[in-house]
């Protein structure tokens, strides 16, 4: 009995230490280190940023009851898991910008540890070091890392989704499918973008069936019905709430958008010159499909699998946006970015050890020193600082002024770092608190007439411009040629503070 | 030793190859009618690359558009078969192992001749073959006339076996290096079983592919050329001849006058001449036969030359525009052979347009950049994707960037050509030749130096713009391919005690440090100090 006991004993630890020993204790160590540093960086740099405006929105949505913020999600472009758990981090841990960005945080920094098990799972430890090093120091993803939105999580759910939907063909068990049965649904309800991650691996699975179990249709099926109903059931309540009322529009893309996804990817964030440095590259991407493409060796499944999911949703999303409407953004194609490093520490992995490791240690040095560009360059397309504008305002206008903000939704972020005399409005007007709220569209005509009533009652305007949606330069040119500007100041790329005398006292 | 089947299978997804082709046209279309021309006849120059490179694209997807093609076969079929080996100089130990090989092959009916022609080629060793050839029990026949180089020492052995009375109805030509396996004839004469079959091909498979870089990247280009190429040719009965592992009917040889002698490209001017005829060639996939592979780079650089100068002489001496007999697919087969030597012109375009930007401030198009990577990158991919699915993984970088750099080969063929120069066939060497032949790729090293002092020149012109770092990222592109060339023009022990240096000060520099200790610490080293 007690010989038993013992075998038995022993192949649990045995079996424990099998899992465990999948990652190393070095492999363990640097992990946890690499999430030390990711940390240090949020909370050094990255949380002491002026909220953007989608985070700002964040805050306004999550900070109701949960019918009340369903509601406001259903009208918004958005699915709600993302909101729900910030309600409850908010309830927890409070509202300021690190208290915020940190529940993004947690997600950014589990990635770390998933895309060594996935990169892993589908190649080697060496690949896995080099993948989830590069996650750690990407600029992009340190940006939406500790951005008060669901990007973070979406990728987390990504990254899952792959490792599970891989051992659906390599070691498919029954905790695989439920695995990948409850990611599917988590990362359907963290943003709609995630449609694609589950189109792409249906393509792929009707055209590679044969290396998927005999009853994986059956099953994948399932899933598929079943998460179509639940996200079925969603839009048909986004329809009842009255969805898209509050939808930003977007601008067609254009081929230098297109190719900035894969530079946002990549290097980040980063002004025109450098941005451009980067882009003009592109006939090396070319030379290195040559040399990697012609390396005599056969593709594995999970290497076209992994160009499939990297590929077809930019594609996709590109067709959608031309041919329906522009739904096409770098953050909201952060789907493609797992398949997309593994892919590229895959490819510069392969060549011999000499020319890999050059390769290699080119692109972490370029991340790198594009991370300490992006974290210290004030002029960073994707930084809103709308805390200084705010700032500015609360300590330079008097009752006797008026703060006027445009587009409409950058009161979000204004509305939290304001706290001035002057009252803030926006325009075209914009009650969000009534129901069916919808913002108007612009015209010359209201402008007039609503700044000829501001001039009976204020003296000054403070007009913040940013976050244009077609009509902001229409307002300038309006107020220049009828009030006199007495002040401006950009305060980061898109949001620039106009002062204008309406009427002298 | 490289896989002997490999190359020989796979096919490819014909939803690949449409695409790839229609994406070839759509990039076409765009560049030449949607893009605002910069300087007129830059542009014009560009579109007609590009249009060769579509041209070499889409005949290439045609002729791979089907690869099992399966010809009629009859095992029992036994004709008597002359094997002519044929030799001029090449050293006896290589000849005695063909000529074993080629005397024990299993079938009942064949003899064997080695074609000697040491004497008219003034080569020492002319007697030892002939010793060789009584030693082992077979024929030999020795030219006292010289001419026609290699075609001539065939025909004269048609000649002469006709002469002896012994003149069978196919015959077998081997190389000296080749070494045909014990089933070669049982594996190729079945085919005969058509009556209209003038000849079957089987690979030109180089056991020695493995020794350096430049056996390795003369194999990887014949890979895709005995792959995909030679079985997509099979569909409209169009096989290349390629002079060796080859079985011919006599009476279709004859029909056409012998080997044709003419030209330095005998064997791919005669498949042509039997094709017109009306006779039926077939490419069998299958290593029959192993040979060695131009050891050296000059030897390399030689044989390129001689197959540019033999095929560009079908279309300048021979008229093949104007021939007739062959049927349309055919014509358009043997066009596409050709046409492959003009490659070295269009390279050179295309690798002088950053140049012309640098130096001139010209531009053929002036367009956004990013809008012509939109089009041609997924170009790009798809027809990479093409090369690596037809040629079944085999299709490799160090082949693309030895075709891409053969262009001054090239475009010395094509001037020969076209100025008819005189040029006398030569044996590839079948044993290496050591020396340093970095002169032969002194234009790439040129080009490399032409760059640099053209980066600074546009910089200077107009700062880091965007075009600027564009054309640089061409030419890095182009110096990428021509560096594996240029490397194996080196003497390759110098080429690798640099390499590992270099690889040592980068990753490992506390062993390049003790390395260079360790140096420093010899004796000889002491006393000097």
């Amino acid at each position: 009995m007690s010989m038993t006991h013992t075998v038995a004993a022993r192949d649990r630890s045995l079996k424990r230490r099998i899992r465990v020993g999948s990652i190393g204790l070095s492999a363990r160590m640097f992990l946890v280190l690499l999430m030390a540093a990711a940390t240090a960086l949020a909370v050094f740099i990255w949380t002491r940023q002026s909220l953007t405006l989608d985070e700002a929105q964040s805050i306004w949505q999550t900070s109701r009851d949960l019918p009340g913020l369903f509601n406001v999600i259903a009208k918004d472009v958005h699915v709600p898991l993302f909101f729900i758990g910030l309600h409850y981090w908010e309830i927890a841990f409070g509202t300021t910008e690190l208290a915020l960005r940190s529940f993004s945080l947690v997600f950014f920094l589990v990635s770390i540890p998933a895309i060594f098990v996935l990169a892993k799972e589908a190649y080697s430890e060496r690949v896995a070091y080099f993948t989830a090093f590069i996650t750690a120091i990407s600029p992009f993803l340190n940006w939406y890392g500790s951005d008060a939105r669901m990007y973070s999580m979406m990728f987390l759910f990504t990254i899952l989704s792959h490792l599970f939907y891989i051992r659906l063909w390599r070691r498919p068990s029954a905790t695989t499918w439920f695995g990948y049965t409850v990611v599917t649904f988590l990362g359907l309800f963290t943003h709609l973008f995630f449609l694609f991650v589950i189109f792409t691996q249906a393509v792929y699975f009707l055209v590679k069936r044969k290396i998927f179990p005999p009853d994986a249709m059956r099953k994948l099926a399932v899933i598929g019905v079943s998460a179509g109903a639940a996200t079925g059931a969603w839009f048909v309540y986004r329809h009842i709430a009255g969805a898209g009322l509050t939808n930003p529009v977007l601008a067609q893309p254009s081929s230098v958008d297109f190719f900035n996804v894969f530079s946002n990817f990549f290097i980040g964030f980063q002004t025109d010159p450098v941005n451009t440095f980067y882009l003009s590259l592109w006939p090396l991407v070319v030379f290195v499909g040559f040399t990697f493409l012609a390396r005599r060796r056969p593709h594995q499944p999970e290497t076209s699998y992994f160009m499939a999911a990297s590929f077809i949703p930019i594609l996709l999303a590109f067709v959608v946006s031309m041919t329906v409407e522009p739904i096409f953004l770098s953050r909201y194609l952060i789907i493609s970015l797992p398949s997309i490093y593994i892919l590229a520490v895959y490819f510069l992995s392969s060549y011999r050890p000499a020319i890999s490791d050059l390769l290699l240690s080119i692109l972490s040095i370029s991340m790198l020193s594009m991370l300490v560009v992006q974290a210290i360059e004030p002029l960073s397309p994707v930084k809103e600082d709308f805390r200084d504008a705010a700032g500015f305002v609360s300590a330079s206008a008097t009752p006797s002024d008026l703060f006027v903000v445009s587009a409409p939704f950058i009161t979000y972020p204004v509305e939290y770092y304001y706290h001035g005399a002057a009252r803030l409005s926006t325009f075209p007007e914009w009650d969000r608190y009534l129901p069916n709220a919808q913002i108007q569209p612009f015209s010359l005509n209201d402008l007039a007439q609503t700044t000829q009533s501001w001039q009976q009652v204020y003296e000054r305007v403070f007009f913040l411009l940013g976050y244009d949606q077609g009509y902001n330069e229409k307002i300038r040119l309006f107020m220049d040629e009828h009030y006199q500007r007495v002040f401006t100041q950009t305060f980061s790329p898109g949001l620039t503070l106009y002062v204008y005398k309406l009427r002298y006292p | 030793m490289p896989s002997k089947t490999e190359f020989l299978i796979g096919s490819p997804r014909r939803l690949l190859l449409f695409c790839s082709l229609v994406m070839g046209f759509v990039y076409l279309i765009i560049l030449t009618f949607y893009f605002p021309h910069g300087t007129e006849w830059l542009f014009w120059l560009l579109i007609a690359g590009e249009i060769f490179h579509t041209w070499q694209a889409a005949i290439y997807i045609h002729t791979v558009w089907r690869l099992d093609y399966r010809a009629t076969f009859d095992a029992s079929l036994a004709p008597w078969v002359d094997v002519f080996i044929t030799v001029a100089g090449e050293p006896v130990d290589i000849v005695e192992a063909t000529a074993v090989a080629a005397r024990d092959m299993e079938y009942p009916n064949h003899r064997v001749y080695i074609l000697n022609d040491g004497l008219v080629a003034k080569r020492d060793n002319w007697r030892d073959v002939v010793d060789l050839a009584r030693r082992l029990g077979i024929g030999c026949i020795t030219r006292t006339v010289p001419g026609g180089a290699k075609a001539g020492n065939i025909n004269n052995a048609l000649a002469e076996t006709a002469r002896q009375g012994f003149a069978s109805p196919y015959i077998v030509v081997f190389d000296a290096d080749h070494i045909p396996h014990t089933d070669f004839l049982k594996k190729t004469v079945g085919y005969f079983v058509d009556p209209k079959m003038g000849f079957v091909q089987t690979p030109q498979y180089y056991k020695n592919s493995n020794n350096n870089a430049v056996t390795i990247s003369s194999w990887e280009q014949q890979e895709l050329f005995f792959g995909p190429i030679c079985r997509g040719r099979n569909r409209f009965s169009c096989a290349t001849m390629c002079g060796t592992n080859m079985v011919i009917s006599r009476r279709a040889l004859g029909e056409v006058g012998g080997m044709c002698t003419e030209s330095i490209a005998e064997d791919f001017a005669t498949g042509m001449f039997m094709h017109e005829k009306g006779w039926k060639s077939l490419y069998v996939p299958e290593v029959l036969a192993e040979g060695l592979a131009p050891e050296d780079f000059l030897s390399y650089t030689k044989q390129q030359f001689r197959w540019a100068r033999g095929g560009l002489d079908v279309l300048f001496r021979y008229g093949l525009l104007f021939r007739r007999g062959l049927s349309f697919k055919q014509k358009l087969q043997y066009i596409s052979a050709v046409s492959y030597f003009f490659s070295g012109a269009v390279v050179v375009l295309d690798i002088c347009l950053p140049l012309i930007f640098f130096y001139f401030g010209l531009v053929p198009v002036r367009i956004n950049t990013m809008l012509l990577a939109l089009v041609f990158i997924p170009y790009m991919f798809l027809t990479i994707a093409v090369l690596t699915e037809t040629s079944n993984e085999r299709f490799s970088f160090r082949a693309l960037s030895f075709s891409m750099s053969s262009f001054t080969i090239h475009i010395q063929a094509l001037w020969s050509a076209m100025t008819g120069q005189k040029v006398g066939f030569s044996v590839t060497e079948k044993k290496g030749l050591r020396g340093n032949f970095i002169k032969l790729t002194a234009p790439h090293i040129i080009y490399i130096v032409l760059v640099i002092v053209g980066v600074a020149v546009a910089i200077f012109r107009e700062g880091v713009s965007a075009s600027v770092i564009n054309n640089a990222a061409w030419c890095v592109f182009n110096i990428g391919m021509f560096i594996p060339y240029i490397l194996a023009s080196a003497p390759e022990s110098a080429v690798k005690r640099y390499m590992s240096r270099v690889y040592l000060m980068i990753f490992q520099p506390e062993k390049a440090i003790a390395a260079k200790l360790k140096v420093a610490g010899t004796p000889e080293s002491a006393t000097h100090g």
